[in-house]
């Protein structure tokens, strides 16, 4: 309701009231009750053309005999009494069939087999997988309830480091006509925020470097005004980070890789660096507990145990081509490569795995400014940028700047190799600027290392795993036979429909929080069971969703509009002139009773 | 009976009516006043005298709008006569002179003289006016009950919540041991704070550094042994009363803020804070001069100090040291001095120090420099000193002096002679002036202020000023200067870029189009608005005024002159001789490759702590929701407890709630409210630093369909 519609309102009554009283003092031979009524019929029709009264009809489905309609939560109580009186209606809820006596389908199997081949019409938030996969002999047409507000998707990792930044994407469902903020809160405190405009589905991003180790909950809160309107969960398992082994090749000594290494030591990461100081002549250094032989020419045996291998384009065209194969060979078994790009002429054997181009236009004050995914800006650089990536398909670019790729990474058998032509980062060391430089080399090397694989918990569905609900655990286990044990219970395990290396087994917990799951050999893994009401929204709407994917792949020959709510229930408008009508009668008694003629005069 | 004890016993009734009267509007101006304090105390908290105006003004108010001042007798006697039957309505005849009476009346009225003092005055039932007022008075007073502490206290529930939030743990006081039955905590700051000794019955301290606390404690019953453990880790015995065994004391002085327990026989006590309160030295701020002040030559020679000292005790003495330095290069000497302050200083805690300096007093020459600080102590002995600030008076010989300018870079050398030729012809002036004509003289003056404007205009051109009607802006095209007017222009142009021509320019700003510098072009600026008004003051024949002008503009163009050199010194250097037999031969057999151990990089001392601290957070985050605390969750608060500890000695402001909130998780088996695992969450995430991005292996599983793939085509 707008101003102009409030002040509307008062004028009208400020016109009732000043009617009423004078015609309290009129004399007239009208009776005084018939020009009160009158009185209040004018002003009321003046007031229903300007707010104009609505009601809803219901179309039906005319052209499909037995259809059966489906209600489930979520439907408006106004569409569930407009379909009480009509046959063939049943319901997946059993609080409505009871509030509205309405059949309940308890058994799904039997229903389908009770009504061979019927259409059916499922209404309001959707029905469950199980209850779906039940139906799927019968055409269907799904009318979607209206999206629920709130937090109507979520995902973050489950899984991080300490070290990494954990990041919250979602969107959230503003029904009102304020802003929201949306907090992430650690340890109670607002970590993180962002404000959602008024209506509509908005996207979030919210970011925090956890300061928490082991299995911890966040928060997350939609605030409004100082009211809180929805508040959820966000259990996440933080792991201390591992150390890597590092080798690094440089064509030839320099500041980036002194910065690198040092950088690299801080983190106790093990290290052995060979940079060339002259042909077949280098310096090596080893730190970190590693131990290796560097020395020309390089054996397999060099990168036994190698995370992740360092190396200057450069290095690599010197290296010989038995060399390049042996590193290509640690690469497509595991090993991650960073290829500093630089200013090399020519290609190695893995470098030419990347396009590079000259960049299309340079910056006039030698300074660039880089940006990674979800806009992510870096301090500016002076970057001799001599080439640009010219990334393909099968890449994944990692860093822009002026909308060219400056890093690059792809697949490489097991492993992965990520190239840059970043040359002279550790300027932002010298200035002080060390986040963006932990920032930008950690954003390199955690998209080259291999991911640890060692987790034995893989996926849950559903996404939001409750208590007293049926859950799939998705596991990856070493060997076949390991046994399973949640909670101190031992569970059975069965081989992934698809994936052979996966198994799953079936849960069904009984109390929400933290669970700890046992593959005996294999290590432990947590996951997280949550509260009945944590996740409403998302939960409803990932019903919504995929009762709207199975609707879709099972719907009618002749299938209606996907949102044919509206060709089914129309909202219809009272006719104006009816009110006019109703003016036009109330004008005319009070005309006439204020005629001369009409007034008693004393 | 006389008729004026009848008139006085109507003027009696009419007193007491109108005492009622008042009463009553006085009930209802305080119910009123109640009223608006009640509603005032919704958005802020009045002082109450604030309340006193209000009520008189209403006060006033009601009686004047009630007009019960203007009820004169007759009207009173109305009154008397509806109340009073017996009366007859006949009491106005009281107020008539006995003499315009008919007979009949008067009758009436001796009739009435003996009736009326007997007639019962209760009936005129005052009392009942006050029925209403008091009911308004007590309505108002519940409603003010009510509001003020009911409905208020949630009403500013941001502003007590704001509060308490500051106030943080120190001001909510832990109870004292159940055994002590009181005590007493003596305070004794130390003597030169001049602070009186304190007494004080709860347990927080808040004292000044070095003071002496002395605590007496009452017992309720015989305990063996009562100790103060400071900082959870240094345990004081305290002494047991000889006569009476009941009462213990200890004495000590605490050298740094923390907080302590008390142990009465193995029992400890809740944490109580131990705030020292350092001195701080005299805090000094100089408002004036500038921290760099030069007096140039015709200005006067004095500076004003404005200066304000503050101490938190007492201020014991303040002086300013000065020292002048004089002569140039090797020859330079300096003279230290204490300038005598015009204010005697005998422990204040504030002095405002306001004082000319004069130069000339000090013995300053021209070419001199002073540089002066103030110097403090408070009665702790505690010295501050402010900035230095330096005093310059420009030197006169230096500038007409030509050293460097000769051999030095000369950007403008003719013309920087000029301002010179135009000082020394100044001067001249006015030591000829006495023996000159005065047209003479004016003449002679007006003709420097010609000179001045010539060497002025030449330096305009610098600034690419091109005449005199353009300082800084204006243009004129002449020959030769590139631009092509076109030859015998009419006055219709003949076509449009011709007309173009005319209203705009084609080339670059005059201004920008110098060899300066934006920084010497300003200084440029500088000495040619200094030129102006030493021009000024020639032509309008004062050479005595123009003289301080004409000696700036040429220290500033000495300065310009100067700032475009640069030094670069010699440096040695030694070569290590070459060996001609092995240049350019490319041998390297020689040289092994280096190889090298780097230093592992020591683990920080409190890295393990940090992990408990890490670890404690996710597992208070748990415990929120399913609020049972097992031993792993005690094992980890017992951890924590000793590094909040540490930080609470340091700050017992800021950590000292969570030490107490996390022994109420210890004692409550994490069955507590959520606000004690707030408070403790909150401090360890302070206590926390922020994490460096580090790289890691990301923690999930492979990609298992991926590497399946890739297995099957390695396979065949």
């Amino acid at each position: 309701m707008t101003l102009s519609h409030i002040l509307f309102l008062f004028v009208a009554f400020a016109v009732l009231v000043y009617m009423l009283v004078k015609e309290n003092k009129a004399n007239s031979r009208v009776p005084l009750a018939l020009r009160y009524v009158a009185s209040i019929f004018a002003v009321l029709a003046l007031l229903l053309l300007m707010f104009p009264v609505t009601y809803r009809v219901s179309v039906g489905d005319d052209g499909h005999e037995q259809q059966l309609r489906i209600l489930t939560k979520g439907m408006p109580g106004q569409e569930i009494r407009q379909l009480i009186g009509q046959p063939f209606v049943f319901s997946a809820d059993s609080a409505l069939s009871a509030l509205h006596g309405i059949q309940f389908i308890e058994d799904w199997t039997s229903f389908s087999a009770q009504h061979p081949g019927a259409t059916i019409a499922i209404h309001g938030l959707g029905l469950t997988t199980a209850q779906l996969q039940a139906l799927s002999g019968h055409p269907l047409n799904y009318h979607a309830a209206p999206i629920p507000a709130g937090f109507v998707f979520c995902d973050w990792p489950q899984h991080i480091t300490s070290s990494s930044e954990l990041l919250v994407q979602g969107t959230y469902h503003n029904l009102t006509d304020e802003a929201v903020k949306i907090t992430l809160l650690s340890a109670s405190r607002s970590v993180d925020s962002v404000t959602v405009p008024p209506k509509g589905l908005h996207l979030f991003n919210l970011t925090y470097g956890p300061k928490q180790l082991g299995n911890a909950l966040f928060g997350l809160a939609a605030t409004s005004g100082g009211d809180t309107l929805y508040q959820e969960q966000l259990p996440v398992t933080i792991a201390s980070p591992e150390r890597a082994n590092v080798v690094l090749l440089a064509a030839s000594p320099s500041f980036e890789h002194k910065f690198l290494v040092n950088w690299l030591q801080e983190m106790h990461y093990g290290i052995a660096f060979r940079a060339r100081i002259s042909k077949d002549k280098f310096s090596v250094s080893y730190g970190g507990g590693m131990k290796g032989n560097l020395s020309s020419p390089l054996r397999a045996a060099t990168f036994d145990g190698v995370d992740m291998l360092i190396a200057d384009e450069a290095e690599l065209i010197a290296l010989s081509p038995s060399e390049q194969r042996l590193i290509a060979g640690a690469v497509q078994s595991g090993m991650g490569l960073l290829l500093l790009a630089g200013d090399a002429k020519g290609a190695s054997l893995l470098g030419r795995a990347f396009r590079f181009a000259a960049p299309r236009n340079a910056a006039a004050d030698g300074l660039v400014e880089m940006s990674a995914s979800l806009g992510r800006h870096f301090p500016k650089l002076n970057l001799p940028v001599s080439k640009v990536i010219d990334a393909a398909s099968d890449q994944q670019t990692l860093l822009h700047m002026d909308r060219q790729a400056v890093a690059a990474t792809l697949r490489y058998g097991r492993g992965r190799i990520t190239a840059t032509t970043l040359m002279n980062s550790y300027a932002w060391w010298l200035n002080g600027d060390q986040e963006p430089y932990a920032q930008l080399w950690s954003l390199l090397a955690d998209h080259t290392l291999a991911k640890m694989g060692k987790q034995v918990y893989y996926g849950h569905g559903p996404r939001f795993p409750t208590p007293f609900v049926w859950s799939e655990i998705v596991l990856q286990l070493p060997e076949e036979d390991t046994e399973i044990a949640i909670e101190g219970q031992f569970y059975p395990t069965l081989q992934h429909a698809t994936i052979p290396s996966l198994y799953q087994l079936s849960f069904r917990p009984e109390q929400e929080g933290w669970h700890t799951l046992d593959a005996q050999g294999a290590g432990k893994s947590h996951f997280y069971v949550y509260g009945k009401k944590d996740w409403q929204s998302a939960r409803d709407y990932a019903m919504m969703q995929a009762t709207e994917y199975f609707a879709r792949k099972h719907a009618y020959p002749e299938a209606l509009p996907k949102d044919d709510l509206a060709r089914d229930m129309t909202e219809k408008e009272v006719p104006k002139w009816i009110y006019f009508l109703v003016f036009l009668a109330a004008s005319s008694v009070l005309w006439y009773a204020s005629r001369g003629y009409n007034q008693n005069v004393i | 009976m006389d008729s004026t004890l009848s008139t006085r016993w109507i003027l009696a009734c009419k007193r007491q009516w109108l005492a009622y009267q008042l009463l009553a509007k006085l009930l209802y101006a305080i119910a009123i006043t109640l009223l608006v304090y009640t509603f005032t105390s919704f958005f802020a908290a009045p002082p109450w005298w604030t309340m006193l105006p209000i009520c008189f003004l209403s006060f006033v108010f009601l009686v004047l709008v009630s007009g019960i001042l203007k009820i004169g007798q007759k009207d009173m006697v109305t009154m008397l006569d509806v109340c009073y039957p017996e009366l007859e309505y006949s009491s106005s005849l009281l107020l008539k002179p006995t003499d315009t009476l008919a007979l009949l009346q008067q009758l009436q009225v001796n009739k009435l003289n003996k009736l009326m003092p007997q007639l019962p005055k209760d009936r005129l039932e005052h009392h009942k006016t006050l029925y209403r007022p008091f009911a308004s008075l007590l309505m108002a007073f519940v409603l003010y009950f009510l509001a003020t502490h009911y409905v208020v206290p949630h009403f500013g529930n941001d502003r007590a919540s704001k509060e308490s939030a500051s106030g943080g743990a120190l001001r909510e006081e832990a109870l004292p041991p159940a055994a002590i039955a009181s005590t007493k905590i003596e305070i004794r700051p130390p003597a030169y704070t001049g602070l009186p000794i304190r007494q004080q019955a709860h347990f927080s301290v808040s004292a000044p550094e070095g003071s002496g606390i002395a605590l007496h404690l009452t017992t309720n019953t015989v305990v063996e042994q009562v100790f103060l453990l400071l900082d959870g880790k240094g345990e004081m015995k305290m002494v047991r009363r000889a006569d009476d065994s009941l009462q213990w004391s200890l004495t000590f002085k605490p050298l740094k803020s923390g907080f302590y327990q008390l142990g009465l026989n193995d029992e400890l006590s809740a944490f109580y804070p131990l705030e020292m309160l350092p001195d701080q030295p005299v805090a000094i701020s100089v408002d004036s001069p500038a921290s760099h002040t030069l007096i140039d030559v015709g200005f006067p020679q004095k500076i004003n100090l404005n200066a304000l000292l503050r101490d938190d005790y007492a201020i014991r003495d303040a002086q300013v040291l000065a020292t002048i330095s004089s002569g140039k290069g090797e020859s330079v000497s300096f003279e230290s001095r204490e300038i005598p302050l015009n204010k005697t200083i005998n422990g204040q805690t504030e002095v405002a120090l306001k004082q000319e300096i004069n130069l000339k007093e000090l013995g300053m020459k021209p070419g001199d420099e002073l540089y002066f600080y103030i110097k403090a102590n408070d009665n702790a002995g505690q010295e501050s000193r402010s900035d230095v600030f330096v005093v310059a008076l420009q030197d006169t010989a230096e500038l007409m002096s030509m050293t460097g300018i000769v051999s030095g870079v000369d950007l403008v050398p003719e013309y920087f002679r000029s301002q010179r030729q135009i000082i020394i012809d100044i001067e001249k002036l006015l030591a000829e002036a006495p023996s000159l004509d005065k047209n003479e003289a004016n003449s002679r003056s007006n003709n420097l202020g010609v000179d001045q404007k010539l060497l002025r205009l030449r330096y305009g051109q610098f600034l690419g000023e091109e005449s005199e009607g353009d300082i800084g802006g204006g243009h004129e095209h002449h020959d030769g200067d590139g631009h092509d007017h076109g030859e015998g222009e009419s006055e219709v142009p003949v076509s449009v870029e011709v007309l173009m021509d005319q209203l705009t320019h084609h080339h670059d700003n005059a201004e920008d189009a110098t060899f300066f510098d934006p920084q010497q072009k300003a200084q440029l600026k500088a000495t040619l608005s200094e030129m102006w008004n030493s021009e000024m003051r020639l032509r309008t024949y004062k050479p005595q005024e123009a003289l301080p002008y004409a000696y700036k503009a040429l220290r500033l163009l000495k300065e310009l002159q100067q700032s475009s050199r640069a030094y670069v010194g010699k440096t040695p250097s030694k070569t290590t001789p070459l060996k001609a037999e092995k240049r350019l031969s490319g041998d390297l057999e020689e040289i092994a490759a280096a190889s090298t151990q780097y230093q592992p990089f020591k683990e920080p001392t409190n890295a393990e702590a940090q992990r408990v601290l890490q670890a404690t957070l996710s597992y208070l985050s748990s415990l929120k929701s399913n609020k049972q605390l097992d031993e792993k969750g005690s094992a980890l608060l017992r951890q924590a407890e000793r590094s909040i500890m540490a930080a609470a000695s340091n700050e017992p402001a800021k950590y000292l709630g969570a030490l107490k909130a996390i022994r109420q998780l210890e004692e409550g088996d994490g069955k507590n409210n959520l606000a004690d695992i707030q408070v403790v969450e909150k401090a360890i995430q302070e206590l926390l630093p922020n994490l460096r991005r580090q790289p890691s292996r990301t923690a999930g599983a492979n990609d298992n369909l991926y590497d399946h793939y890739f297995e099957r085509i390695n396979r065949k």
